[in-house]
């Protein structure tokens, strides 16, 4: 086997934990150990480098965490794209290299592979963090890109429960993990002093069987004097587990415990392995469990699902005073993955990018009085793509001057294709795109303002991405004033954006290129008798309810001027309930119901 | 170092404000919060882009805060901390008195501006006593120039007290010029110096 550059991908922290999961530690080790160059990457630390600000349209930091890390990645990685990249799946942490690569912009000879973990969805569904952002609805999105983009999934057996996540899954292809045993970590044999629960303080870490396993041994006498520690994230009050509600428990306890607030996980690890402590970790997430069977020599795994109705704690309690009495190791078989052989079994995987193919393409630019800015805009416009001629439709919609198509056509200059649609009675601006889509005659029509204009190969790299797309969006650099300012910030888009599109525009914004026979026979730009808020969101939710593949270019082909002065006097702008009901309407129900409404529910938390 | 920031006032229903730690720029800030004098201390986070604090030079702008007014009793005067331990950020009272501004009378005209640099843009609001419903077309002229043109019709609560349904606002885009501004009622040509 050649030499490969593999990129191992730390995913962003959730559910309280700072600093790297180290999920990809032993992988790591074996695969430079066969002779590989390994880049483990901590995702939260990639930085901006020469990036400008990234933006999006929800602009919160936390919640769009995995957008933001994401997009970081995609940067860094296409530097010097490796042979192989496995990432996990939750978080979604691959979607922008692989969306690149679906765009045709980069990584085409980079293959993708997902390890499986329990996805954003599961864990809101099913834990009891009280997550009052998008994120887990994001990461949702996310994660269902890459299931439909990526190469190979990794099913790892032995550490969780089977993914079931999202309609690309079948087709594709399941890589399983195969295991073999590995010895038991070196540890001195000291007694056991201290039980330590490791996890995040939530019903689904398993803290209240945890507590009820304890109080059983407390009262059989087995407990003995030992300190019982819960080490992990933990809030001091909040409508769940806390400290304020551990105090409450904790009131007629007679043994001895403590709270250790330790959010940095490699300080976590490092405290409960040190000698005289029995690391106890209870999750059905398989990179927690494989984390502490890992790090810390005495240990107790219980890979299983709290708050589910199984009876966990009498099996929990026996299993803590064997430990306890026999100084034993975990029950569970001291193995780890067989890394050659999954790497071999990765690679058997085609690269499943779609090629980018020539198109025949038109650009409709939508223009009323702002012939300088019509001029820049046209400019920016190719004659030829491919060896094939650029259409142009200029739609003026009702300029109040006469003369108007003698104007267009001489700041358009020498085209040998141009088309002037000269309104005479101003049409809202769905319904004048929709004029210049029917005239367009190219394969793939693209859109663009008569104030922005693209960058250099900006329209070429939309027309490629549209042949492998029914529709495709572009992230847009964004600038204040003149045409030669510097960049204000990068607005980054999901494209797909499944039900996190329900709460903010992350699909897109009109600066795109639609496959008209795609595009078309859903009714084009959603039009109603009169002018509505956010067309852009609008138009894309109601083409990814009907189905329609949407891609993102990475890179932004369009410049976008942001009108500072005009911004605080747009009534559109302000309608945002309104825009909310119409992207409702357009999903046609295509969302996360179930997720949708867990969210909902710790949304009403707040307001107790 | 102590958390550096401001608790800017109400805007769309929401408190806004910013906190962030000098020395962890990329950390986002917990802001405490009375919602009523001397109340229980609630929590948010200050992690919502404001591009007037990057602008600034100040972290990576994500630093910006909003609570919902519903939160706060309409009639305490609140405040808000930041940072180990905690210390006071700010403070907020919904009852606070009026934005400072200049107002021109002239006959029924009434032109009120809010005090703030011209750079920043120009807002206020302007009405027709005898004719409320007339909205005020205003021209922004600099040197003789007309600059920008816009008919006041922006919600300004403060334009109630002179009757009316409140619409009378206005916002004008920021101007280089920093003398020889005027604002013309272009209905009736009167024309109010700004210097």
């Amino acid at each position: 086997m050649d030499r490969l550059r593999i990129a191992l991908i730390d995913a962003v922290s959730t559910d309280g934990w700072q600093g790297p999961t180290h999920a990809f530690q032993q992988a790591a080790r074996s695969l430079s150990g066969m002779g590989h160059d390994v880049m483990v990457i901590d995702a939260s630390r990639v930085g901006s480098g020469a990036l400008p600000p990234l933006l999006t349209a929800q602009n919160r930091a936390t919640a769009t965490r995995h957008m933001l890390a994401s997009h970081r990645l995609a940067m860094q990685l296409a530097e010097n794209p490796p042979d192989l990249v496995i990432a996990p799946l939750r978080g979604g942490i691959a979607q922008a290299p692989l969306m690149a690569r679906a765009c045709g912009e980069a990584f085409a000879k980079t293959r993708f592979a997902l390890w499986s973990n329990v996805p954003s969805r599961d864990r809101l569904i099913a834990g009891d963090a009280e997550v009052g952002d998008l994120s887990p609805v994001i990461g949702d999105a996310m994660e269902r890109q890459c299931l439909s983009l990526a190469d190979a999934l990794i099913v790892d057996d032995a550490s969780g429960p089977p993914v079931t996540l999202g309609e690309s899954l079948n087709q594709l292809p399941h890589v399983s993990c195969r295991r073999v045993a590995r010895p038991p970590l070196p540890g001195p044999a000291a007694d056991v002093q201290e039980i330590v629960l490791v996890g995040t303080f939530q019903r689904s870490s398993g803290v209240p069987e945890f507590i009820e396993a304890i109080e059983q041994l407390d009262r059989s006498g087995v407990l003995g004097g030992r300190l019982v520690t819960f080490l992990g994230p933990i809030g001091d009050s909040r409508y769940g587990l806390s400290k304020e509600w551990l105090g409450q428990r904790a009131a007629r306890w007679t043994f001895r415990f403590r709270v250790v607030p330790e959010s940095n996980r490699e300080a976590a690890l490092v405290y409960a392995g040190q000698a005289g402590r029995l690391a106890v970790g209870i999750s059905s997430d398989g990179d927690e469990i494989e984390a502490i069977r890992a790090r810390c020599p005495r240990h107790l795994t219980h890979p299983a699902r709290p708050m589910s109705d199984g009876d966990l704690v009498s099996g929990l309690a026996a299993a803590i005073s064997s430990a306890l009495h026999d100084a034993g190791q975990d029950p569970l078989p001291e193995t780890e993955v067989d890394w050659k052989d999954l790497l071999e079994n990765i690679l058997a995987q085609p690269i499943r990018a779609k090629k980018t193919t020539s198109v025949k393409i038109s650009v409709c630019v939508l223009h009323y009085d702002r012939l300088p800015l019509l001029e820049r805009a046209l400019s920016s416009i190719p004659e030829t793509i491919d060896g094939q001629d650029v259409e142009i439709i200029v739609v003026d919609n009702a300029t109040p001057m006469s003369g108007m198509k003698d104007r267009i056509e001489a700041v358009a200059g020498q085209r040998r294709r141009l088309k002037v649609l000269d309104l005479k009675e101003r049409l809202p601006q769905a319904a004048a795109c929709n004029l210049g889509l029917a005239a367009a005659e190219g394969d793939v029509v693209a859109f663009l303002d008569d104030d922005n204009f693209y960058v250099r190969d900006g329209l070429a790299r939309l027309a490629a991405a549209a042949s492998a797309h029914d529709v495709v969006v572009t992230n847009l650099e964004i600038f204040d004033g003149h045409e030669g300012a510097p960049s204000s910030g990068r607005l980054i888009f999901l494209g797909e954006a499944h039900s996190a599109g329900l709460f903010y525009n992350f699909f897109g914004d009109t600066a795109m290129a639609v496959r008209k026979a795609a595009f078309a026979p859903l009714g084009c730009f959603h039009e109603m008798s009169c002018e509505y808020p956010c067309l852009d969101w609008v138009s894309l939710a109601k083409a990814y309810g009907r189905g329609l593949r949407i891609g993102v270019l990475q890179w932004p082909a369009v410049r976008y001027r942001r009108d500072t002065a005009r911004a605080d006097i747009q009534a559109a702008k302000l309608d945002q309930a309104g825009a909310r009901a119409l992207v409702f309407n357009a999903y046609r129900g295509r969302f996360d119901a179930e997720m949708v409404a867990r969210y909902a529910q710790n949304l009403e938390l707040g307001d107790l | 170092m102590a958390h550096i920031g401001h608790v800017d006032g109400l805007s769309r229903g929401q408190v806004r404000g910013w906190a962030i730690d000098p020395e962890a720029p990329g950390d986002r800030a917990v802001v405490h919060f009375e919602t009523a004098r001397g109340g229980k201390l609630r929590r948010v986070l200050a992690d919502r882009y404001r591009a007037d604090v990057h602008k600034q030079g100040i972290g990576d702008g994500y630093c910006g805060f909003a609570v919902p007014a519903k939160h706060f009793d309409p009639s305490a005067r609140v405040r808000f901390f930041c940072g180990h331990p905690l210390r006071e950020l700010g403070r907020f009272s919904f009852r606070a008195a009026a934005p400072k501004a200049a107002t021109f009378k002239t006959g029924s005209l009434v032109l009120r501006i809010d005090r703030r640099p011209a750079a920043a843009g120009l807002t206020g609001w302007a009405l027709n006593r005898q004719d409320l419903e007339h909205r005020r077309r205003l021209l922004l002229c600099a040197n003789g120039h007309i600059v920008a043109t816009q008919t006041a019709t922006l919600f300004r609560e403060d334009s109630l007290s002179e009757g009316g349904d409140g619409l009378h606002g206005f916002s004008l885009p920021p101007v280089d010029a920093s003398s020889g501004l005027a604002i013309v009622d272009a209905s009736t040509g009167t024309a109010i110096d700004l210097d």
